[in-house]
C-alpha cells in the first residue's frame, strides 16, 4: 500500500462536503428567478427558510430602483427617555405619544397635523402588513369611509424605532371630517352624550336582538368585511360611527382599538359580518370586483412598487417585490373568492331571518278589524288597559271617536296610526279621571311609516307606559312620518304632550297648551311647525330639541315659565315670523346648536 | 405534567402522516450514512447498518423538536446531550453518522427541511469521499 493511501483524507473530504453544497446554494439562490424563488418550494421547504438562505446566498446585483418610505422624526424637548410629548421635525406643533400594547398612538396638534391626520396608530410592520394597505386602497376605491394608511419609519430623538404601519384613527375628529353632521365615534374612551349612548344602545338592540339590519350601513360593512377577510387578519375588522338621528351605524376602516366590549361600533360591525346578508353582499361584491380585476391588480402593484424598499434591509429589492407579489395575489384570491362559514348561516337563522312571534289581536280591536286595519268608529270606547296593535295592522280613529282612557292605560301601535277628526267631529282622547293620568299612545314605525292625525282633541296622559327606554309622553312617535293638523292638545302633567324620536313631525294649525314639562320633545327628528300656537300657562317650555332639525313658521309662544324653545346636541332651527310673549326667556341654545331667525318678535316678559 | 404529556400526544397524533414520512426519511438517511461510513472498514470493524438505539434516539429527538416549536434552545440542549452520549457509547463504525443523524432529526423536527437537505448532502459527500486511515 502506498504512503498516499495509508494517510486519511478527512480534511479534503470535509472541505468538499461543505464546499460543494455551498456552491450549489450560491448557484440556486443567485440564478433562480425571484418569482420561482418566492413561489411554493417542494419537500415542504418553508418560505421563512428560503428567505434566510436568500440573504446569505443571493449575490446577484440589484437592478431595481429603491424608493424611501416616509419618515416620522420626533424630537423631545428634554430627555428622550419616557418622554410623551414631542415635536415633529420641521413643525412647531406638539405630538403626544401614548402606548397601546405594541402599538403607538400619535396625536397631533391642530396646528401641525401630519398629512391632514389628527391621530395615527402606529402598528409594527412586516411584509404581511402590506395587505392592510391593499385593504385601505380597495375600500377607498369603493367609496367607504377609510382612514389613511401608509408605511412609515419612526425615529425618536434621532433613534430609529423601525418600520410601522401608520393607520389614521377613526376617532371623533376623523368622523367630523368624513361623516355626516352629528355623527359620533363611540369607541376610544371619548365623552359621548348619554342621550346618544342610549340611542346607540337601542339601535344595537334592534340590530342584534331583532335582526333589524337597516340599523347598519350594510354596503360599507360588506366592503370592510371583504377587504379585511382578504388580508387574512383575524379579530375585529373595524369599527363604526353612529348617527343618532337615523339610528344608523356606519362602518369605518382605519386604526382602532381592537375592543368590541367598549366600542359598540366594532361590536355592531362584527355582528353584522356574521350574518347571511353580509355574506351574500360580500359574494356580490367579489363578483363585481372580478369584472375589473386587472385594473385593481395594477393599482395594488403600484402600491407594492412604492413600498418594497421599506423591507429590503439585507435583501434584494427584486426578492422583496416578488414576495410582495405573491402576497398580493393571495390577497386578491381571497378578495375575489370569499369563503362562507357555517357560523354565518347559523347566526342568520338566529338573528336576521328571525321573525317576531305572531301576536294575538286584543279582543277590543278584533271587533273593529277590517282587513288589516282596526277602525274605531264614532262612539265611546273605554280603554282600561294597555292595548297593543301588532306589526302588520294599522289603527284608524274615525271622526267622532271618543277614547276614554283609564289611569295607566294606553295604546302601543307597531304600524300606522291615523285620526280622521274634523272641526265639527273631532277625535277625543280624554282621561276617565282628570286627576289620574293615563299612559299614552306609542307608535313605532319603520322610519317611513305615515301617521296623519287630524282634528285631535287630547289631554291628561303622559304616565310611563313601562316600555324600555320609551319617553313618558301622551303621543310618542318613533321612526314615523307624522302630520298633525287642526289639533288642540293640552299638555300633560307628567311628560311631554308629543314626543318624536327619529322621524318627522309636521304640525299645522295646532294649539298646544298647559302641562308641566315641555310640550314638544323632538329627539334626533325633524319638526316643521306652521301656524301653531303654544301657550304655557304653567308649562316649563314649549319645545325641547336634541339633535333635531326645526322649522318654525308663523308660530307664537306665550307665557312659559322657562325658555320657550330649548336647543341642544347640534340641533338646528330656522324661525320665520315667530313671536315670543310673556315667557321667562324666549330660547336657550347650547354651544353645539344653531338658531336662525327672520322676522322674530319678542314681547314683554 | 399530565397537560404537557397531553400536548405532546396531540402534537404527535395530529400529523401522523408527516411523522411517518419523517420516520422513513430518517431511517433512509441513517442507513445510507452508516453504509457510507462502513464502506471502507474491514468486516470486523463494521457496525450495524442501522443502530437501533441510535435511530430510536434520533426519532425521539425529532418528535421532541416538533413539540419544542417555540423553545428551540431546549431542544438543542437535549440534542447536544444525546450527541455527547452517543459519541461516548458508540464503539463500532465511525462517530460521524451519530452526530449527523441527531442533527438531521433536530432540523426535520424544527421543520427546517432545506437545512436538513443541505446537511445530508454535506455529510453524504464527506463520507463518500473520505476513507479511514490504514491501520
Amino acid at each position: 500500500m502506498s504512503a498516499k493511501h495509508r494517510k486519511g483524507n478527512m480534511p479534503v473530504a470535509l472541505l468538499a462536503g461543505l464546499g460543494l453544497p455551498a456552491l450549489g446554494l450560491f448557484s440556486v439562490f443567485s440564478l433562480v428567478s425571484y418569482d420561482q424563488m418566492t413561489a411554493r418550494w417542494p419537500l415542504g421547504i418553508t418560505g421563512e427558510e428560503v428567505h434566510a438562505y436568500q440573504r446569505w446566498f443571493d449575490q446577484r446585483p440589484d437592478t431595481m430602483p429603491a424608493m424611501e418610505v416616509d419618515r416620522l422624526e420626533l424630537m423631545a424637548d428634554g430627555p428622550c427617555d419616557d418622554a410623551r410629548n414631542f415635536t415633529l421635525e420641521g413643525t412647531t406643533g406638539h405630538v403626544a405619544l401614548t402606548m397601546a400594547g405594541a402599538d403607538r398612538i400619535l396625536s397631533f396638534a391642530e396646528a401641525a397635523l401630519w398629512n391632514g391626520q389628527h391621530t395615527v396608530r402606529l402598528v409594527p410592520a412586516d411584509r404581511t402588513s402590506v395587505s392592510r394597505l391593499y385593504a385601505a386602497e380597495v375600500a377607498r376605491g369603493l367609496g367607504v369611509a377609510c382612514g389613511k394608511a401608509a408605511l412609515v419609519r419612526l425615529s425618536l430623538c434621532g433613534s430609529d424605532q423601525g418600520l410601522f404601519l401608520a393607520l389614521e384613527e377613526t376617532d371623533q375628529p376623523f368622523v367630523d371630517v368624513h361623516g355626516a353632521d352629528g355623527e359620533v365615534a363611540l369607541g376610544g374612551g371619548a365623552h359621548v352624550d348619554t342621550l346618544v349612548l342610549r340611542e346607540a344602545e337601542l339601535a344595537m338592540k334592534a340590530l342584534t336582538a331583532s335582526g333589524d339590519i337597516s340599523r347598519i350601513d350594510a354596503r360599507s360593512a360588506a366592503v370592510i368585511g371583504a377587504v379585511m377577510a382578504a388580508t387574512g387578519e383575524g379579530g375585529v375588522p373595524g369599527t363604526a360611527s353612529f348617527e343618532p338621528r337615523s339610528g344608523l351605524y356606519r362602518p369605518l376602516l382605519g386604526g382602532h382599538a381592537k375592543d368590541t366590549v367598549n366600542d359598540p361600533g366594532a361590536h355592531a360591525l362584527a355582528w353584522y359580518l356574521g350574518t347571511a346578508d353580509a355574506h351574500q353582499r360580500m359574494r356580490a361584491l367579489a363578483d363585481s370586483l372580478r369584472i375589473d380585476s386587472a385594473a385593481l391588480e395594477r393599482r395594488l402593484a403600484e402600491l407594492d412598487a412604492r413600498n418594497a424598499s421599506a423591507f429590503t434591509s439585507e435583501m434584494r429589492i427584486g426578492y422583496v417585490r416578488a414576495t410582495l407579489g405573491h402576497g398580493r395575489m393571495e390577497f386578491l384570491r381571497r378578495l375575489f373568492h370569499p369563503e362562507h362559514g357555517e357560523a354565518a348561516s347559523r347566526l342568520a337563522s338566529d338573528g336576521v331571518q328571525a321573525r317576531a312571534p305572531v301576536q294575538e289581536l286584543d279582543p277590543l280591536l278584533r271587533r273593529y278589524l277590517v282587513g288589516d286595519t282596526v277602525r274605531l268608529p264614532r262612539d265611546k270606547h273605554l280603554i282600561d288597559h294597555v292595548i297593543t296593535v301588532p306589526a302588520g295592522y294599522g289603527l284608524v280613529l274615525e271622526k267622532g271617536a271618543r277614547l276614554n282612557m283609564a289611569p295607566g292605560s294606553g295604546i302601543v301601535v307597531h304600524g300606522a296610526l291615523h285620526a280622521r277628526g274634523t272641526k265639527l267631529n273631532p277625535v277625543f282622547i280624554r282621561p276617565v279621571d282628570e286627576n289620574a293620568p293615563w299612559a299614552g299612545i306609542h307608535v313605532t314605525g319603520t322610519g317611513a311609516t305615515r301617521c296623519v292625525m287630524a282634528g285631535l282633541r287630547m289631554s291628561g296622559g303622559g304616565a310611563p307606559l313601562g316600555a324600555d327606554g320609551a319617553p313618558g309622553a301622551m303621543l310618542v312617535f318613533q321612526g314615523c312620518d307624522v302630520t298633525v293638523t287642526g289639533g288642540a292638545i293640552s299638555g300633560s302633567n307628567v311628560g311631554a304632550a308629543i314626543a318624536v324620536r327619529h322621524g318627522k313631525l309636521a304640525l299645522h294649525e295646532t294649539y298646544l297648551a298647559g302641562g308641566r314639562s315641555a310640550q314638544l320633545d323632538i329627539t334626533f327628528g325633524d319638526l316643521d311647525a306652521t301656524a301653531c300656537s303654544f301657550v304655557g300657562d304653567g308649562a316649563r317650555g314649549a319645545l325641547v330639541a336634541h339633535g333635531a332639525l326645526i322649522t318654525l313658521t308663523d308660530v307664537s309662544f306665550s307665557r312659559y315659565g322657562g325658555a320657550a324653545v330649548e336647543l341642544a346636541l347640534r340641533s338646528q332651527a330656522k324661525a320665520q315670523r315667530v313671536s315670543f310673549s310673556g315667557d321667562a326667556s324666549d330660547k336657550n341654545v347650547d354651544a353645539t346648536s344653531r338658531w336662525e331667525e327672520v322676522g322674530v318678535a319678542v314681547g314683554g316678559r | 405534567m399530565g397537560e404537557r404529556i397531553g400536548q405532546l400526544w396531540s402534537s404527535i397524533s395530529s400529523d401522523l402522516k408527516e411523522l411517518v414520512l419523517h420516520f422513513t426519511l430518517l431511517l433512509f438517511a441513517t442507513a445510507l450514512l452508516s453504509w457510507l461510513a462502513n464502506r471502507r472498514l474491514k468486516p470486523k470493524e463494521r457496525g450495524p447498518l442501522v443502530s437501533v438505539p441510535l435511530f430510536l434516539s434520533s426519532f425521539a429527538m425529532l418528535m421532541l423538536a416538533r413539540h419544542f416549536g417555540h423553545d428551540r434552545w431546549g431542544a438543542v440542549i437535549i440534542a447536544a446531550g444525546l450527541a455527547i452520549a452517543g459519541f461516548i457509547t458508540v464503539k463500532s463504525g465511525t462517530r460521524l453518522p451519530v452526530l449527523v443523524a441527531l442533527m438531521l432529526a433536530l432540523l426535520l423536527g424544527f421543520g427546517l427541511n432545506l437545512s436538513a437537505l443541505v446537511l445530508f448532502a454535506a455529510a453524504f459527500i464527506t463520507l463518500f469521499i473520505s476513507r479511514p486511515a490504514a491501520k
